[in-house]
């Protein structure tokens, strides 16, 4: 007990060195975690610079003159026409296919496990027959009569002659036997005092089967007016979209 | 032996002396001893707590983090987020020919080697010489500095130093320009400059991005059609101006020939400050015909014009003081108020102007603001030539843009007022927000605006705009030719400013787009014609052809507006597929 009484002194010495020097570890360490994140920040900044290098590169090599040089000289690039756009479901049909062959190769898995769709055309006007109608809840919709077995997706397809292609070909073309379209397009109605399944707006198709009918017994419809095609650009696809559906609309009503 | 006899005390003295001290107080002496080891220690830690309260506040000063955010000059940015302007570090060589340790000799055939700029004599006049600092080569490529780096002399220096660089070349330069310190002799240092660099200095240089309206391809297009047009018909210059409508935002603004702002006095003669005007926002021209647009507003806003079929006569030019008024292409019989415009008749706005009145045109033309600058954010705004007295001459020839003079930013500030249901906005070269409130100023009804539009697409469908109608995207606009005011200050009848202005698509107007092209010549491709029909308005539609698909305007055939209603009214129609210049 004296002892310790009489070391007070020193042990109070130890404490406040011991404490003194905790302070100083603490420091230290505090230092270092400063300089560890300084390090961090020196090196976000320099990827910062090396990023903005790369970009400024990117962006000098890629400057617009440069880009206009190379489209002028080599590829040529055109602002899109308006043809080139698509404005309809019809119109989108109509880009796809040729000749009963997909445009767009469908991805074998799909088609092993599906099968492959069945390629139709705009049929001729056949006698007034049941067709399947789209699984729409269409109000008022004819009632559908058996149907030859046949996948739901289907692609449409204009057949056009095999020369003149590409508008190159001074050969008169056969003319163009286009077969009439066998949809018409049905305006939605909402009646707000009679509550009704929505109904979508979905093309009805008429009821008509698809019979695959001698080719020779349909009758064509020419175009009215219309010059035999000359190319396979979008354009004039989009313009025989909208040729064949007023086609359609003169033979339907000759048929009535 | 020799010590003094004070310290010469016996060895028994000392002893009790030491004795009689131990005896004193020996416990107080060693704790005055521990006190004051121990305040010592508390004063240590003391100060070491201080200095952890200190770092943990404030920071330590570390020179190493000097170096990381330095403020560089801010970038100019495009509205997608495009660089037009930044700031890169480039290398430099120096040297501080009194540093040189080696051979000053040899290493000035080095130099010559790697900078064969300068001959060996100069290099030799330069490491002799008595000057201490000197650029050898400012800014030189990597390659080069590390082959200084190489020659291991320490009076070589490399510095590393920001340089202002455009990506994009001369794009915009006039837009983008540049800002230099110059001093003026005296001791006296300034900013000099054009362009956003300029304007903006002050936040640039504090690190502050500038996020511009412009939309790179937007631009690109502009130029590229107007230089192309510029070069089919050898027009001595052109400006280009795409505006939103509902937001006055500037997508585009081109004058050419144009500057590069990374080195914006290179083949610039200095005598010639030409170069440095910018067309669309400094240069002021007579904008001709297409101030009818503004008459006939003004004058459906007072009502001047209600019945769009009323014919006017035309057959004979009409005499105003030392001014004869006649048309391009004169009519021998009465025209409607529709054909007025369509056939851009100066005989037919000038009555239709004489019917508004002085005092009706020169307020309107003031609230459209055509008596006074620009409000955009460049100092190179031109001041308007407006009428002083509003005579007759006067009242007629400013309504068909001839006797006033505007900048080509005026007018694009007006159709965009006209087409956009009839609120004008502030014009601004920044990006605006979305939702951003956006102020306007109504100077004329949404039913002026309206009617505006079907005449703007009857011009381009049936008018002297018939080569501005880009298939599909609904162009509305109106040309104008004018004499070019010559160096004397009369006119020159040989050379024109041609103009078209229009807007698309007319159904629903979301852009302006504005051509000038100055004095461009007839060729074969324009039949001999040189006015705007043939000249501008083939440019707008290029520009617009390229620009609409782009800022997300679908072309569409099957849609426009419905000029049904004004279409009767126009006697002679045109064959659209007549003489068009593609």
């Amino acid at each position: 007990m004296i002892v310790a009484t009489r070391l007070s002194a020193v042990w109070q010495v130890a404490g406040v060195a011991a404490a003194a020097l905790c302070c100083y570890l603490v420091s230290q360490s505090v230092a270092a975690e400063r300089a560890g994140l300084e390090k961090v920040d020196r090196q976000i900044a320099q990827t910062h610079d090396d990023i903005a290098k790369l970009q400024t590169e990117i962006g000098v090599r890629a400057r617009m003159g440069q880009l206009e040089s190379w489209n002028r000289d080599v590829l040529a690039l055109q602002a899109p026409r308006p043809s080139q756009f698509v404005a309809s479901g019809v119109q989108l049909a109509s880009l796809y296919g040729h000749r009963g062959q997909p445009a767009l190769q469908l991805d074998p898995a799909i088609a092993a496990q599906q099968g492959l769709p069945t390629n139709v055309a705009y049929q001729p006007a056949a006698p007034a027959q049941a067709q399947p109608t789209p699984a729409a809840p269409v109000a008022a919709a004819p009632t559908p009569q058996p149907a030859p077995a046949q996948s739901m997706l289907r692609t449409a397809a204009y057949l056009r002659p095999t020369s003149d292609r590409l508008g190159g070909s001074a050969a008169a073309p056969e003319a163009p036997t286009l077969q009439k379209a066998s949809f018409e397009l049905k305006p939605l109605t909402i009646d707000a005092h009679k509550p009704k399944p929505i109904t979508a707006d979905v093309p009805k198709i008429k009821s008509e089967p698809v019979v695959p009918a001698p080719k020779k017994a349909a009758s064509p419809v020419k175009l009215a007016h219309a010059d035999p095609i000359k190319s396979l650009l979008p354009a004039d696809i989009g313009q025989l979209a909208a040729r064949e559906a007023h086609g359609a609309k003169d033979s339907s009503k000759a048929a009535r | 032996m020799n010590a003094p006899a004070a310290l010469r005390i016996d060895r028994a003295e000392r002893v009790e002396l030491r004795e009689a001290a131990a005896t004193a107080n020996p416990l107080g002496i060693a704790q005055q001893r521990l006190m004051g080891l121990m305040l010592l220690f508390m004063l240590i830690t003391l100060v070491i707590g201080l200095r952890l309260v200190q770092i943990c506040l404030f920071g330590a000063p570390d020179d190493r983090t000097a170096s990381v955010g330095t403020a560089e000059r801010g970038e100019i940015l495009d509205r997608n987020g495009q660089p037009l302007a930044t700031t890169i570090k480039l290398w430099a060589v120096a040297v501080n020919p009194q540093k040189i340790l080696g051979d000053k000799n040899a290493l000035a055939v080095k130099l010559n080697q790697l900078m064969p700029e300068k001959s060996v004599d100069d290099y030799r006049r330069i490491l002799f010489g008595k000057r201490k600092f000197l650029y050898l080569r400012q800014p030189a490529p990597p390659e080069l500095a590390a082959a200084v780096h190489a020659l291991g002399e320490p009076g070589l220096l490399l510095l590393s130093e920001p340089h202002r660089l455009f990506p994009q070349g001369a794009m915009a330069g006039h837009l983008l320009g540049y800002s230099q310190e110059v001093e003026d002799g005296h001791g006296h240092s300034g900013i000099t400059g054009i362009g956003v660099e300029r304007f903006f200095n002050d936040a640039l240089a504090q690190g502050k991005s500038i996020q511009l309206a412009m939309d790179t391809r937007v631009q690109a297009a502009v130029e590229n059609e107007i230089q192309r047009r510029m070069i089919e018909t050898q027009a001595k210059g052109g400006a280009g101006i795409v505006l939103d409508v509902d937001t006055g935002e500037v997508l585009a603004m081109a004058s050419l020939p144009d500057i590069n702002p990374n080195a914006p006095f290179k083949g610039v003669d200095p005598s010639d400050q030409q170069v440095m005007i910018n067309k669309a926002t400094q240069a002021v021209y007579e904008l001709g015909s297409t101030f009818k647009m503004i008459t006939f507003a003004n004058a459906i806003e007072h009502g001047v014009i209600t019945d769009w079929s009323k014919t006017y006569d035309v057959s004979a030019p009409l005499q105003v003081g030392r001014f004869r008024i006649k048309d391009d292409e004169p009519k021998k019989r009465p025209i409607t108020t529709v054909e007025i415009m369509t056939f851009s008749s100066n005989i037919g706005t000038s009555q239709i102007a004489l019917a508004l009145g002085a005092q009706n045109i020169d307020a309107f033309f003031k609230t459209l603001g055509l008596d006074k600058r620009t409000d955009i954010e460049l100092r190179e705004r031109g001041q308007p030539q407006y009428p002083t007295q509003w005579g007759q001459s006067a009242v007629m020839t400013t309504s068909f843009g001839h006797g006033i003079a505007v900048t080509p930013l005026h007018l694009a500030r007006i159709f965009a007022a006209l087409t956009n249901g009839g609120v004008m906005h502030p014009v601004t070269l920044l990006k605006r927000q979305p939702g951003a409130q956006i102020p306007g100023q109504r100077v004329v009804s949404e039913t002026t605006s309206a009617r505006i539009r079907q005449l703007m697409r009857l011009v381009v469908l049936q008018g002297t705009g018939t080569n501005a109608n880009a298939p599909g995207l609904r162009v509305g606009g109106k040309t104008g030719t004018a004499e070019k005011v010559n160096q004397f200050g009369g006119y020159d009848r040989n050379a024109n400013i041609t103009v078209f202005a229009g807007a698309f698509p007319m159904d629903h107007p979301r852009y302006v787009t504005l051509v000038v092209l100055d004095d461009a010549r007839p060729t074969k491709e324009t039949y001999g014609f040189k006015t705007a029909g043939w000249m501008a308005a083939p440019v707008g539609k290029r520009i617009i052809a390229r620009i609409g698909p782009l800022l997300g305007v679908r072309p569409d055939l099957a849609q426009d507006i419905d000029v049904s209603d004004l279409m009767p009214l126009i006697l002679e129609k045109k064959d659209p597929s007549k003489n068009v210049v593609e």
